[in-house]
């Protein structure tokens, strides 16, 4: 893939990626990281893939970039006591904005991130399935009980 | 969630950074000698592909933009790499990586007749091959590339795949998927025959064996790979 085709890519998703790795990860920096390794990887590997497919296969590709980072860091949720955290997130959040956050980001990573695409990117199960490597049973049922788990939080 | 998310925001000056770091990237040339083979290392696959990295990447190209219709989610990556083998000698690699999701083949079996599926549209073939006869549907694409899909056997037993030459004719890629990768059928014999060579060869996987790499568990890759004389 040539570099103009990177960039219009990179216009068009980094911010996408960005805030889907964000919902991965939950740190800004590590996010960050992961969307300048998938766009450097377009243009190490020579990719080029069917344009009407380009955002799902980059939401792929980064998707797959956090799994191997979750791996490398055994982790799956995020130290929200940390003071680095605060400091990353909050500004112009309001009190709500800070607990919805809070709280989904407490939840399990195997919630958290079909959540987030559903509720907010606003994919379909089925689309779900295919940027995850999941059946959609498997993303149906992890909506369904991150959303309960995510309402009690919320409730309490 | 939305109003949240909304104000998740990737710093702007980082993204400037990364935006004109991409920009700047590129990647370095190499010069490409003889073919040689490779086998990759998921499933029993070989490809040989002809010396230069653009013919390699043409090649790969060709088959993205031929088979798209077919292929819908299919998605190529090519990937260059540098090593130095223990004589010292120079080596260089290209592997072209092809990723599918949902790949129907182009041979269906239906109310025990056989058919060649291409854009949806469904031939009856069951008359026009046999155990020792391949059907075969032949396109050259706006490169020159001739690319043959073929398919061999009966309802009970069949098997189908794909040819691939380049403008010069040389064969570049060749695949056949059947039920039995151990007990040839005469129509694949007898396209090996007429098709491939001592030095292009037709790669033959199970009909299980493709089905584990289009589910998008695995990855086939092919290599092309080159002693570096300079």
């Amino acid at each position: 893939m040539k570099n103009e085709d990177v960039i219009r890519l990179f216009d068009l998703y980094s911010n996408d990626l960005y805030k889907f790795a964000v919902s991965y990860l939950g740190s800004k920096y590590d996010a960050e990281d992961i969307v300048q390794e998938v766009f450097s990887k377009l243009l190490d590997k020579h990719m080029f893939f069917d344009k009407r497919n380009e955002k799902a296969y980059l939401m792929t590709m980064t998707a797959n970039k956090c799994k191997d980072h979750l791996k490398s860091s055994a982790r799956d949720n995020v130290d929200l006591d940390s003071e680095e955290w605060h400091l990353e997130y909050y500004d112009g959040f309001t009190e709500r904005n800070k607990m919805v956050f809070d709280e989904l980001m407490r939840l399990e990573e195997q919630f958290r991130v079909p959540i987030y695409l559903h509720y907010y990117a606003g994919y379909s199960y089925k689309e779900i399935s295919g940027i995850l490597k999941l059946s959609e049973s498997a993303v149906a049922v992890r909506i369904s009980r991150g959303k309960e788990r995510l309402r009690i939080r919320l409730e309490e | 969630m939305k109003d949240t998310f909304d104000k998740v925001v990737m710093d702007e000056a980082r993204q400037q950074e990364i935006r004109s770091e991409l920009m700047g990237k590129k990647s370095a040339k190499k010069t490409w000698l003889a073919p040689v083979i490779a086998i990759a290392a998921a499933i029993t696959v070989i490809m040989i592909v002809p010396g230069t990295r653009e013919i390699v990447v043409k090649a790969a190209e060709t088959l993205y933009s031929t088979f798209t219709s077919n292929f819908n989610n299919l998605n190529v990556s090519i990937e260059e790499t540098s090593f130095t083998g223990r004589d010292g000698s120079q080596f260089h690699r290209v592997s072209a990586t092809y990723t599918f999701d949902n790949v129907e083949p182009w041979a269906q079996v239906k109310d025990g007749r056989l058919y060649f599926v291409l854009d949806g549209k469904w031939e009856d073939i069951t008359d026009k091959c046999s155990a020792s006869e391949v059907f075969r549907y032949e396109k050259v694409d706006e490169n020159g590339y001739k690319i043959t899909l073929f398919v061999g056997g009966t309802p009970d037993d069949y098997g189908w795949g794909q040819i691939v030459r380049n403008p010069n004719g040389e064969l570049i890629q060749g695949m056949a998927v059947v039920d039995n990768v151990k007990t040839e059928a005469a129509w694949l014999s007898d396209l090996k025959k007429k098709e491939a060579n001592k030095e292009f060869m037709i790669m033959v996987v199970s009909k299980d064996e493709y089905k584990a790499v289009v589910a998008g568990d695995q990855t086939v890759v092919f290599f092309a790979q080159n002693v570096d004389e300079n």
